[in-house]
């Protein structure tokens, strides 16, 4: 496959940067670009550091800037899994970070088509990997849930906070748009209403400095995991993140009963995938009990 | 060579892996403008804001400029931990030259491989002043582009409301003014959940300050706080290496373009607590600092507009001084 020979040339290149005594540890972390679509993907490979297990984990990151508050956690999780014996990729969707392409061309169907061809690369790039499972945090875990209902081919499913509704999720978007008008021009200009118009005259909508446009809009909005028909035959554990003790939510937990092989469990953590007070390197909770799940036979 | 560049790793003095992506300009015959760094600004890594970064370095790569943009020890892909707890706290390290080890660091690695010993160093926020600290140390930095650079230091306890800045009372004046139709403001101050000790910072401040004037005698140079800039400096969470290493900069005949937002506080504090009270000695070297304020942006470029406008303003300096 063309993605393991544009591996190989990435790391050389990476190789070639370093000096004599990191080349023992470079072998674990490699950054590099693999073919998705007709754009380059970027991704950093993992590598077991202690005997492989066989198992890879891919990675999907949430959405736009909540990908980069999350992003050390994310790394931080990797590099324990890996120190177990797992391989893990992590990598950007089409025009997000480091990949290739514009962010207002990406939508859902480019992320869920830069998973599967993540999946497959580190089926085929990887030496060893029998099983691929699939972790993603908040729209990430959302678009992984809907790969595992296309597609056969995912081991394990670990959703650290789906987003159920896109919808919801859209309206929260363009209400920060709101603080934002407030913070720029001390008014509002455009209500959520005004601005759901423009979506669909063609105008894109800046949330954050990412240009949502209809088609993003459209596609995420569409997405209601409550109520999709779909199957997921993989395991699952659904983990509801909370900054205080809460409730199960119902909706995680109607999804879960439907699913059927789903497991719900919470973790005391902050929103870390936002902007807050606190410097989140890590999120103990949640790793803790994803650790215990994935690990069990 | 595609604008998605190519991955870079090398390691900083203490041995730790920082992870960057270098863009080379196509066709690549020796390097002889200068190389541009971005550097990471808080903890948003290599990609910024809205993948800001990106977003420059394919224009500056189209310049034929060689770009590395990485990530700091703990940021990002690199290696390394944080050990802060409160994120103030993170930035007002950086604040206080935290990343110019590993800035240094990249530019010796673009020395080696590339053979490039001029730099133009650029970043938002953190990064920029992070860039400011490491020219003032590191001869081969030529340039800098600065945005939205910070003159304070953050903390959990720089929040104080002694070192707010006027425009930021400003802001809250006209807030306040404007609420007073609004029945829901009546209902919070009523029930006592106004601040008011913000409210009345804010409303006090004009007046202290025809104070302060009176017994100023009218001398502009004495700035924000009415003591002595060289020894105060601008307010209580001044930052005191700012105006060392921006001197040390220009006296050194190296250019500097500051990019500020207009809706950012980071701005105000810059020309309350900086350009007025050091006005004298800025003005000596005018022809050496290019500051720029980007109309109607907030502290991330984050509509296309400002976005392009500051764009603009950075290719058109790079333009004409590096590719006239």
């Amino acid at each position: 496959m063309g993605g393991s020979r544009e591996m190989v040339s990435a790391m050389t290149d990476s190789h070639e940067a370093m000096d004599g005594n990191d080349q023992a540890n470079i072998r674990f972390e490699s950054p590099f670009f693999f073919p998705g679509g007709d754009k380059k993907l970027f991704g950093i490979l993992h590598r077991a550091v202690s005997p492989a297990n066989g198992r890879g984990v891919v990675m999907c990151y949430p959405f736009a800037e909540e990908r980069l508050w999350a992003h050390r956690v994310m790394v931080k999780f990797a590099r324990i899994l890996a120190k177990e014996g797992y391989s893990v990729l992590r990598f950007d969707y089409m025009g997000n970070g480091d990949s290739e392409g514009k962010f207002q061309d990406s939508n859902v169907e480019t992320s869920i088509s830069g998973i599967l061809q993540a999946i497959q690369w580190m089926k085929e790039a990887v030496h060893g990997i029998r099983e691929v499972d699939l972790l993603g945090l908040r729209l990430g875990a959302t678009f992984a849930a809907l790969v595992a209902m296309q597609v056969d081919i995912v081991h394990r499913l670990v959703l650290w906070g789906p987003i159920l509704k896109g919808n919801n999720y859209m309206q929260e978007l363009l209400r920060s748009h709101l603080t934002y008008q407030m913070a720029t021009y001390d008014r509002i200009l455009f209500d959520r209403k005004r601005l759901v118009q423009m979506l669909y005259e063609g105008k894109p909508v800046n949330i954050d400095g990412y240009d949502i446009t209809r088609e993003m809009y459209e596609q995420i909005s569409s997405i209601d995991l409550e109520k999709l028909e779909g199957v997921i035959s993989c395991r699952c554990l659904m983990v509801q993140i909370d900054d205080r003790l809460k409730e199960p939510n119902s909706a995680y937990q109607r999804v879960a009963e439907r699913w059927g092989n789903t497991i719900l469990v919470s973790a005391m953590e902050d929103c870390f995938w936002r902007e807050i007070p606190k410097l989140y390197c890590g999120a103990p909770n949640l790793f803790t009990e994803t650790k215990k799940w994935m690990d069990a036979p | 060579m595609s604008h998605s560049g190519r991955p870079v790793v090398f390691a900083n003095k203490n041995g730790l892996r920082l992870f960057g992506i270098l863009h080379l300009p196509s066709p690549v015959s020796g390097f002889q403008r200068p190389g541009v760094l971005l550097l990471s600004p808080g903890i948003k890594s290599r990609i910024g804001p809205h993948r800001l970064y990106v977003k420059m370095a394919a224009r500056f790569v189209e310049m034929g400029f060689a770009v590395l943009r990485f990530d700091f020890y703990g940021l990002g892909d690199s290696e390394g931990e944080l050990t802060e707890s409160v994120l103030a706290n993170f930035y007002g390290s950086i604040e206080k030259g935290r990343y110019v080890e590993d800035t240094i660091t990249a530019m010796d690695w673009m020395e080696q491989e590339l053979g490039i010993r001029r730099f133009i160093l650029c970043g938002l926020c953190g990064g920029a002043i992070t860039g400011l600290i490491a020219a003032s140390r590191d001869p081969r930095v030529d340039s800098l582009i600065g945005l939205g650079i910070p003159v304070t230091l953050a903390s959990t306890e720089s929040e104080s409301y002694d070192n707010l800045s006027e425009g930021q009372l400003n802001r809250l004046r006209t807030k306040y003014f404007r609420n007073i139709i609004d029945p829901e403001s009546w209902v919070r101050l009523l029930t006592l959940k106004t601040d008011f000790r913000l409210l009345f910072k804010s409303l006090s401040r004009p007046i202290n300050n025809v104070l302060r004037s009176w017994n100023r005698n009218g001398e502009d140079n004495q700035g924000f706080s009415g003591k002595d800039p060289e020894g105060e400096g601008g307010g209580g969470n001044f930052n005191r290496l700012f105006p060392a290493a921006f001197f040390s900069i220009v006296s050194t005949n190296r250019r500097l373009l500051l990019i500020f937002s207009e809706k950012d506080r980071l701005y105000w504090e810059f020309d309350e607590k900086f350009n007025r009270p050091y006005r004298s000695r800025i003005e000596a070297y005018r022809n050496l600092v290019e500051v720029h304020i980007t109309k109607d942006a907030n502290h991330i470029f984050s509509s296309q507009e400002s976005q392009e406008e500051m764009m603009r303003e950075a290719t058109s300096w790079l333009e004409t001084h590096y590719c006239a």
